[in-house]
């Protein structure tokens, strides 16, 4: 096992994965030097963004390198100090679903600005849009500033070389157009209303408009899932995806598997036509309500589908930290029920260089670990 | 709610009906008592005048409740966000105020946790602080106590949400759809 602080050599694919319980970040280096992060998590300890620790860490500038910021959605276990990120990121391009658009997401952003109690994702988002309202170019007309709104088929980087292996190439391949169509009507809820009572927007339940991102550089591909669902509607979710005609032919050798591996976002077609053979899968857990994922099932299912499955920290977390006696006979006496919502942080790395198509190299760290056969944890990180 | 959204609940509205009490109160209208609890720290309390000459409601704040001498001695306070609801049971994810250092947690409680008065205010996305202590009485009696607060915060005002619209518009303005 090598360093976590060892950077990648410039002809080398590197997707790192961070999962604390709740949150996940993905950062990525396209090769020659440009990286890419897709969604943000906290570090639980330090309070930091896991992304900006890492890449502090392996010594990579992140104002001039990091070319892309991807926000898969605003769900806040996917942009917690996604704003603190755009803020150093000064080269990027901040990517956010076509979906998370329109006049209830705009009052939901404005809201968080309003609003006494401070608030999660859409705190964030709002930060985010005033550094790229401040970033704007002399003389640019108000009217084109703005972040990059992804949809299906949309190209949000590449780059051009003398040879195949300098090409990179990422794209968004959701949310479809059918899930626009259904856009906003989730968020009316939490608007305002005169005498009514100020509110956290919490999780609402599509993950329909989740960006999925696939990504292309010299020999190889991945394929990063986000949050997205299966529906039952062939206009929307991973099903829109696959029926996608703009869909890219490549076949993806990692692939962040989406929704914490919920039995909800698995599609057989995504592996059978998307992926190549016995891929490397990263997810993270989400250890939240009462049934955290991925669950041992959903572990046992994914290692049918391949051999590499690689999880960022078990779903159920360590006991929560003891308090003095009197407390914890209280909770018990109060509390139906009381669970671990994070812990420390766990990092899957995965390496392969970008001008042959050898086997990549995985290396974990924290509580990452790697799944057993009946789902259950067969090698655990050193370090 | 149709008669709560027609009054201005801010607090300089409260002032001014709180300075005329002209005419003698003689009970509580409840179709309004709602949005007056949701109303903030000061918990107004809805009432009507007797005579058919009285037009509308008027709005007034409750006394504080005379409560013996205590001590309370903090042992362990959290910060709550109402993450579920369901009939009898609702769930938080919980911040350690005590020690912020401390993991984000989840916890379930009965609904019977929550005082009567605060019930109206649970909800969704409602942010609570629960307290375990002890309290000691002015006589010396200590017991141990667990307190969920609903955080009061004055309503919207209409001028606010007014606000809240336009900028919003004028925020998607700049960030048109490409």
């Amino acid at each position: 096992m090598s360093e976590v602080a060892e950077p990648p050599v410039d002809d080398e694919l590197e997707v790192s994965v961070f999962g604390p319980g709740v949150g996940e970040s993905i950062v990525v280096h396209l090769g020659h030097g440009d990286w890419m992060v897709v969604d943000s998590c906290l570090n639980p300890r330090s309070r930091q963004p896991a992304a900006l620790e890492y890449l502090a860490t392996i010594g990579v500038d992140v104002g001039r390198a990091v070319k892309l910021l991807v926000l898969t959605h605003w769900h806040d276990d996917h942009v917690r100090g996604a704003g603190t990120i755009l803020e150093q990121a000064h080269a990027a391009q901040v990517v956010c679903s076509a979906k998370d658009h329109g006049e209830a997401f705009f009052q939901a952003l404005e809201t968080a600005r309003a609003a006494r109690l401070p608030s999660t994702g859409f705190d964030e988002m709002t930060r985010m849009l005033d550094v790229l309202w401040n970033r704007r170019l002399p003389h640019q007309r108000p009217e084109s500033v703005g972040p990059v709104w992804a949809v299906e088929g949309r190209t949000l980087l590449q780059r051009d070389g003398a040879n195949s292996r300098q090409l990179m190439r990422v794209a968004a391949l959701s949310p479809s157009d059918g899930t626009l169509t259904l856009a906003m009507h989730e968020l009316q809820q939490f608007l305002p209303r005169p005498a009514g009572p100020e509110r956290r927007a919490v999780r609402l339940t599509p993950n329909q408009r989740s960006v999925v991102v696939f990504a292309e550089a010299g020999t190889r591909a991945i394929l990063l899932g986000a949050d997205l669902e299966e529906t039952s509607d062939p206009a929307t979710g991973w099903n829109a995806v696959i029926r996608s005609p703009v869909r890219p032919a490549a076949r993806g050798e990692v692939f962040k598997v989406p929704h914490h591996g919920s039995v909800g976002a698995d599609n057989g077609a995504v592996w059978r036509e998307m992926l190549a053979e016995e891929p490397v899968a990263c997810l993270t857990p989400f250890s939240r309500g009462r049934s955290p994922l991925p669950t041992t099932k959903d572990l046992r299912r994914l290692r049918q589908r391949t051999r590499h499955v690689f999880c960022t920290r078990p779903a159920r977390g360590p006991k929560p930290h003891r308090k003095p006696s009197a407390v914890e006979r209280t909770i018990r006496e109060v509390a139906k029920r009381r669970r671990p919502m994070e812990g420390p942080m766990g990092h899957i790395r995965v390496r392969g260089s970008l001008s042959d198509r050898l086997p990549l190299h995985v290396e974990l760290f924290g509580p990452a670990f790697e799944a057993r056969e009946d789902g259950h944890v067969a090698t655990s990180a050193k370090s | 709610m149709s008669g709560a959204d027609d009054m201005d609940l801010s607090p300089s509205r409260i002032d001014a009906v709180v300075a005329a009490p002209s005419w003698p109160i003689v009970e509580k209208a409840e179709s309004t008592s709602s949005a007056s609890l949701q109303q903030g720290a000061e918990q107004p309390t809805a009432v009507s005048q007797s005579t058919p000459m009285a037009p509308k409601p008027y709005v007034l704040p409750v006394p504080p409740v005379a409560e013996a001498p205590y001590a309370f001695r903090l042992l362990q306070q959290w910060e709550g966000t109402v993450t579920e609801l369901a009939e009898e049971e609702f769930t938080a994810e919980l911040c350690d105020l005590t020690d912020p250092a401390n993991y984000r947690e989840e916890a379930t409680f009965d609904l019977d946790e929550v005082s009567p008065d605060d019930r109206l205010l649970l909800e969704l996305g409602a942010v609570f602080r629960w307290s375990i202590g002890y309290r000691t009485s002015a006589a010396g009696q200590r017991e141990r106590v667990s307190q969920l607060r609903f955080v009061r915060i004055p309503g919207w005002r209409r001028s606010a949400v007014a606000e809240i619209k336009q900028r919003a518009a004028e925020l998607q303005q700049r960030f048109p759809l490409v």
